[in-house]
């Protein structure tokens, strides 16, 4: 009986509902024919009517009673304070049809005090801002047509599965290399926010521009003859904003510069600021093409609230500047062989800036398979203990440079604790610039400008170690790459690749007997040219013998 | 003198072709090897004109191996039998001595078997391992970062690259002999006149 009377309980309403159907409302309502809530019945929001007809004045529906999540959100959100309801947005019989989004409203909207203010609001949800966000997601959708397929190995060479930012200014140079033509890149930073929950103030800056912010990795989609779905580092998307703390650890806020001394109105800092003190250095670029052309300013390639300073960039960071602006860099240099593999170890002023001074950069690396991943300090942290001063590690002796002997134990020492394949990588970045960049026709563009043994940046070498966000460069003396084995060097196809040169032949026809072996090696593939030019020349004197001998039997 | 149609259009096409492409690579890989040594006066071209051509040269080796795989000409006029083996001292001796003397040529070509025993031995070494092998190398130079772990299977880019260079002094010295071979025929000009016309005399 007990259970008869539960199941009438439960029913009751439904037997209710049962005995008004829609088809009864609709002969007289019948605008709302066409009307869809989901399978909601009519007297299921009006349920104060119990019989038809129905009085005239009729309660208010109440959405809470099925939406009560979104209800309770919209309950604390501005909207509901300045008094709108739901039928403000939704139109409760039309859902499907009518949904009023923010713009209905709020179109003319200013944002007069948001920096970059078109930039976001092209891209950027409202609700990103306006939401209580705690995670959205950035989704960036590339479109290459039926253009020639981009290969994921170009697209991912390390096979991590995430785009970083080298990889991201690798990625955008091909989408603008023929014949590939251009390829659309559409970047969305959408709210995955519930959307009642609009606030009465934006959130700050922070909340998007700073490390566990609401945007975590970004989703790539590539579209086209093949297509591929990868994260990306969201970095590359969302730069970030500089902190007071960062700050105090800057060139300029080493240097006690306050933030006033160059922020002295809210408008954006011109050359002027920077001026004020790198007068001599601007004295060099104002001539420029760059500064000339009005298109860059200082902070366009230098940003000084960056912790670690420019001259502390590695080649792909430097590159990263300039490509923001030369994305067509690899289609400019087509004919330089492998164009990708020079930029992981150049960048861009190694050719463009011929008075600056260049230098070889080693740092320490560890590989993994065919991926070659630089060690951080925090892995240097796990190996020597926290704050560990990796310059005086180097260094032994302390004299402010580092030799062969100190470089080969630290490297040792490196490989034995990491029990991992530790290689020392390298790259040829400026070191001292001269800040005119506008050398295009460079004459130096012949191979053996670098790859010889004579190239300039064998005089001056850098070692660089992390410390903390930073990087320090220790002075390398000596001949440190002719001490090492082979194996860690052998594919820098820099070293040892001098020319053949006449003078080769005259050592080789001088030496003594048993300084033979020694001179063998330090000729190394320069042997192959030996020989083969040897080989040629005996060919050639043969068969002028037999030129002359067929010359004389004929006569 | 009786005339034997030994060489077929697509292979004298092949050949003239695959002269150019030769003669470029090599002037170039000499500047790109020697910079010292100026060709071209654009380093940008020389490297470009070395990529192009070194791809167009992996097409006409490809040609030249399909083309002889497909009519049977791998086996009939490469590959080296026991006779050939006996028959090179007195081939080699010919081009020495016997020339001089106004002796004939041991070897008489037919369409069945064109080359003599010493021209097997250079032809059949040079197009089926010299040119591959700089051909291969080529390509995996044309994008290091594709070939990556290709390139480091096969002993790093630096060996690669001296293979490359090896390969090729050894493709430049049989062509040096090769052009001279070429004023030996009946008259002087009479195996270059058959390498356009078809015909040798």
């Amino acid at each position: 009986m007990n259970v008869l009377v539960l199941i009438f309980v439960a029913l009751f309403p439904l037997v209710s509902y049962a005995s008004i159907s829609n088809e009864d409302c609709l002969g007289c309502h019948d605008k709302y024919k066409e009307s869809r809530h989901g399978q909601t019945a009519c007297v299921q929001c009006h349920d104060d009517i119990g019989s038809l007809p129905h009085d005239e004045k009729l309660k208010r529906p109440s959405c809470k009673a099925c939406h009560g999540k979104a209800a309770a959100e919209y309950k604390r959100s501005i909207h509901s304070e300045k008094g709108l309801s739901c039928k403000n947005c939704h139109d409760v019989h039309f859902p499907a049809k009518a949904k009023k989004g923010c713009h209905s409203c709020h179109s003319g909207a200013s944002h007069a005090s948001l920096p970059s203010g078109e930039k976001h609001l092209k891209a950027v949800d409202c609700l990103v801002c306006h939401g209580k966000s705690e995670k959205d997601e950035i989704r960036i959708h590339i479109d290459t047509g039926k253009k020639d397929p981009i290969k994921r190995e170009i697209i991912d060479p390390d096979g991590n599965q995430l785009i970083d930012r080298k990889e991201w200014n690798n990625l955008q140079a091909l989408l603008q290399k023929a014949p590939m033509g251009k390829g659309e890149i559409n970047k969305q930073f959408l709210a995955k926010t519930e959307p009642h929950s609009v606030t009465k103030k934006p959130v700050s800056c922070k909340s998007c521009h700073s490390d566990g912010g609401i945007f975590q990795q970004a989703r790539v989609t590539i579209m086209g003859k093949q297509s591929h779905e990868l994260f990306a580092d969201r970095k590359i998307f969302i730069p970030e904003l500089p902190s007071i703390e960062d700050y105090r650890h800057t060139v300029h806020g080493k240097k006690d510069i306050k933030c006033s001394d160059c922020h002295t109105s809210q408008q954006h800092i011109n050359d002027s600021v920077c001026t004020a003190c790198h007068d001599s250095i601007y004295g060099i670029y104002k001539d420029t093409v760059h500064s000339k052309k009005g298109a860059t300013r200082c902070i366009d390639c230098h940003n000084p609230h960056h912790v670690k300073a420019y001259k502390e960039l590695s080649a792909p960071e430097r590159l990263s500047v300039c490509v923001r602006c030369h994305k067509d860099y690899i289609d400019k240099h087509e004919w330089l062989p492998n164009t990708l593999l020079h930029f992981h170890y150049l960048e861009c002023s190694t050719c463009h800036s011929p008075d600056s001074t260049k230098s070889m950069v080693f740092s320490f690396a560890v590989k993994e398979g065919n991926k070659e991943m630089p060690l951080e300090y925090l892995d240097m942290e796990k190996i020597f203990g926290k704050n560990a001063e990796l310059k005086k590690l180097v260094d032994r002796n302390g004299d402010g440079t580092v030799i062969c002997k100190e470089l080969a134990a630290f490297f040792i020492e490196l490989r034995k604790r990491l029990q991992k394949e530790v290689t020392i990588s390298s790259s040829i970045v400026v070191t001292k610039a001269f800040h005119n960049y506008s050398e295009k026709d460079t004459k130096s563009r012949v191979c053996v400008t670098c790859h010889s043994e004579k190239a300039p940046f064998y005089e001056s070498m850098f070692l660089s170690v992390p410390e903390g966000e930073r990087a320090v460069h220790i002075p390398v003396k000596g001949p440190v790459l002719s001490a090492f084995p082979i194996s860690v060097f052998i594919d820098m196809c820099l070293l040892g690749e001098g020319k053949i040169h006449a003078k080769d032949f005259d050592s080789i026809l001088k030496v003594r007997r048993e300084d033979m072996h020694q001179l063998i090696d330090e000729l190394g593939f320069k042997l192959i040219d030996l020989i083969g030019i040897v080989f040629s020349l005996l060919i050639l004197s043969g068969i002028a013998v037999h030129v002359f001998l067929r010359i004389v039997v004929k006569k | 003198m009786s005339k034997l149609y030994l060489h077929p259009l697509p292979l004298r096409i092949w050949h003239w072709a695959n002269a150019c492409i030769v003669l470029v690579l090599i002037m170039t890989g000499i500047q790109l090897r020697v910079p010292s040594i100026q060709i071209l006066h654009d380093y940008r071209y020389v490297v470009l004109l070395h990529k192009y051509f070194g791809y167009a040269m992996a097409g006409s080796f490809l040609f030249w191996f399909f083309y002889y795989l497909a009519t049977g000409g791998l086996t009939k006029h490469y590959l080296m039998g026991l006779q050939d083996v006996k028959s090179m001292p007195q081939q080699a001796l010919y081009y020495v001595l016997h020339i001089f003397r106004g002796e004939k040529n041991p070897f008489v070509p037919t369409p069945d078997s064109k080359f003599n025993s010493l021209q097997k031995l250079a032809y059949s070494s040079v197009m089926l391992v010299f040119v591959p092998i700089i051909v291969i190398t080529g390509v995996l130079f044309s994008d290091i970062l594709f070939f990556f772990s290709w390139i480091k299977a096969l002993g790093g880019l630096r060996i690669l690259d001296a293979v490359h260079v090896a390969a090729a002094y050894v493709f430049i010295l049989y062509l040096l002999v090769h052009l001279y071979m070429a004023t030996l025929g009946p008259k002087l000009h009479s195996h270059i006149k058959g390498m356009i016309t078809g015909y040798e005399e």
